[in-house]
């Protein structure tokens, strides 16, 4: 009797398991279209550009105009169209914020996650551009949307040494947990336009790293002898104003000046 | 029989001219050590928060009226929380922080107080991550030479009390409450607490120091809190722009009003410049009041020493026939006036110091202390007044003949 009644409740469990699994409410197991579109952009390794909208009015027809063209002749972005007012897009209006922003509005995702850019009630085609930035980029803008410093190091042909002063501030206890380092070679061609927006010269003979801050800041570039004092100095001087001679920040900083070189 | 004597005995005998003309005098210096106390404090105030909000600016819904800045958000009116995010987005020059709020009046333990709603930091500087790297489009160091663009505190560390100096706060939960140091007192919270307002439930992450101002009277939480609980919607009372200094508060106005033109960009100059305006017309009257009280109060001594003349023929008539010169009398009616404008002058300074502590904080909200400079000005100009009102009556004193004093029976 007691075999019986042990495997009749090993029964009964296995059946309400089953049940549970198999018989869950749609709503919970299913995707949004949103959801679904920005999945397969990310999959695709596409930049999903989120075009929010609360009614269907002229100015977000004039917007997916742009966008949709934009998209078009490009193979590596993705048109997410949105209503916020759709209560199955609740997560993504929420995740983006999307009900507090000016509509219609665009927000270029990169496939990583970094927001590479958004557009409020007007879109051109070269905010499109500037919005697909390069790998490494996307790297950075991740890392510095995650409140961490990032030190981008550009490597010479041949060589991925990080520089010891580089190493050793990200190994001190401080910052070893609000640091992320990007390593890219000076010729990669998929970077060019970041090395070039960073007035980095493909040709370098020694590694140069780019050090910034959130939201988005640099706070300088240097070379290979940057030690983790400059780093750290250049750091707590950060977000100061520079020569206007009115600012209240300049008449109360005191750090010591970066040292910069290529 | 010493000068002095004589002097002091005169005035105990007749009290009631001397409180007349005490009076007269000491009215005269009240008026003008009250008003210029007040005015002169609440100019100092003004200073104050030019010095450490002089660059800020405030957006505000259309036609509302500011008469002080730090209740900006309590006029009822609201704006669409969407300008905030306008405004991040924009990444004008010049603009350090945003603070947008949004005030409500709620209970704690029957107690009726004031919730506001803020945005922490570190919200807005995440939307202002969304448009990537600024220094790759908008090098560093902008046409206006102002304002790199402030960094984040990565560190971990957060000034919980950042809120009572700069009038922001790095993070703050949806469930998080900042206690103004008045109602802390109040409601006998302090960090750690837990309170109940509009249905939920708050701990109190930390309590303001003192800032002199309505916000100690406040309890602040996250902004969206409040939007939920009060059912409001996404709207806000008020959007405080911090700018990093006054030269780019100046161009930043113009910025303003073209990305927002459906509200109302005010100055913290613009804020003042009633007040100031109004201290600078009270301080014009004082001395306008002061005058014509003095010359009142100088004519009632005039009246009075006359009255004293008179009354006291024989014994002037007197004192001149035992030897007294027409120069000790003289002194005897002027050292009395000394003394009147002495007494009435310091009573007069007393008097209108006590009533400006009592009334600077009631009228205008800023403590009085006492300001000595105002007493020698009223001890000085009342002796002045009651000397000169006194001159003439004492040389016709001076001037009285014993014999037809003794004549007149």
């Amino acid at each position: 009797m007691a075999v019986i009644g042990r495997r009749g409740r090993a029964t009964t469990l296995t059946l309400a398991l089953a049940a549970v699994f198999f018989f869950q409410p749609s709503e919970v197991l299913a995707e949004s279209a949103g959801q679904s579109s920005l999945a397969t952009a990310t999959r695709q390794q596409k930049f999903a550009f989120i075009l929010f909208y609360r009614t269907n009015n002229a100015a977000t027809q004039a917007m997916y105009k742009v966008l949709h063209a934009e998209v078009e002749r490009r193979d590596n972005a993705a048109l997410v169209p949105l209503n916020i007012t759709d209560a199955q897009e609740r997560e993504i209006v929420e995740q983006y914020d999307a009900s507090r922003t000016p509509m219609p509005a665009v927000m270029a995702v990169a496939p990583n996650g970094a927001i590479t850019g958004v557009f409020a009630q007007k879109l051109l085609p070269a905010h499109v551009e500037s919005a697909i930035v390069t790998p490494a980029q996307t790297q950075c803008m991740r890392a510095l949307q995650d409140k961490k410093l990032v030190l981008l190091c550009v490597h010479p042909a041949g060589s991925r040494k990080v520089p010891v002063g580089v190493q050793q501030f990200r190994s001190d206890s401080l910052n070893v947990n609000r640091t992320h380092l990007v390593s890219i070679q000076a010729g990669d061609p998929a970077e060019v336009k970041f090395l070039q927006q960073l007035k980095v010269r493909s040709d370098i003979s020694t590694a140069v790293t780019a050090f910034m801050a959130p939201p988005g800041v640099l706070l300088g570039t240097y070379n290979d002898k940057v030690t983790p004092t400059i780093l750290m100095n250049r750091l707590a001087a950060a977000g100061q104003c520079c020569a206007d001679p009115n600012c209240k920040h300049r008449q109360a900083a005191s750090a010591a000046r970066p040292t910069t070189r290529r | 029989m010493k000068l002095r004597n004589l002097i002091w005995k005169e005035l105990w005998q007749r009290p009631t001219s001397l409180m007349t003309s005490l009076a007269a005098v000491a009215l005269g210096v009240t008026a003008l050590v009250a008003i210029q106390s007040i005015t002169v404090f609440s100019e100092k105030k003004i200073a104050g928060d030019m010095r450490s909000l002089g660059a800020n600016v405030l957006v505000l819904p259309p036609g509302v009226t500011l008469q002080d800045y730090y209740s900006a958000d309590m006029h009822g009116q609201t704006m669409p929380e969407e300008y905030v995010t306008q405004l991040a987005l924009a990444r004008m020059a010049g603009v350090e922080n945003l603070a947008p709020k949004l005030c409500v009046a709620a209970e704690v333990n029957s107690i009726p107080v004031t919730l506001t709603g803020i945005l922490p930091r570190s919200e807005f500087e995440a939307k202002s991550a969304w448009q990537g790297m600024s220094f790759l489009s908008n090098p560093v160091g902008t046409d206006r030479g102002c304002c790199t663009k402030p960094v984040t505190d990565t560190s971990g560390e957060t000034d919980l009390t950042s809120l009572a100096t700069q009038r922001t706060v790095q993070d703050l939960g949806r469930n998080e409450l900042i206690l103004g140091a008045d109602i802390a007192v109040q409601l006998g919270a302090g960090a750690g607490a837990e309170l109940s307002l509009l249905g939920e439930s708050f701990q109190v992450l930390t309590v303001l120091p003192p800032t002199g101002t309505i916000d100690d009277g406040r309890l602040f939480t996250h902004l969206h809190s409040v939007q939920r609980l009060s059912d409001s919607g996404p709207v806000v009372n008020v959007i405080e722009i911090m700018a990093c200094c006054e030269d780019a508060a100046g161009s930043l106005i113009t910025d303003l009003s073209q990305e927002l033109p459906d509200t109302r960009i005010v100055t913290i100059a613009q804020v003042v410049e009633a007040q100031v305006a109004v201290n600078g017309l009270m301080s014009r009257l004082s001395w306008v009041f002061f005058g014509i009280l003095l010359l009142v109060a100088g004519a009632s001594i005039a009246s009075v020493m006359y009255a004293n003349v008179a009354e006291r023929r024989r014994e002037i008539g007197t004192l001149m026939a035992l030897g007294a010169s027409p120069g000790y009398v003289t002194k005897m009616f002027l050292g009395k006036a000394i003394i009147l404008g002495i007494a009435g002058g310091g009573l007069g300074f007393v008097a209108g110091t006590v009533l400006a502590m009592v009334l600077g904080p009631q009228l205008v909200g800023v403590s009085v202390l006492p300001m000595p400079y105002l007493c020698g000005v009223g001890v000085a100009t009342a002796t002045l007044i009651a000397v000169g009102a006194s001159y003439l009556p004492a040389r016709r004193a001076s001037r009285l003949d014993p014999c037809l004093c003794f004549n007149e029976g």
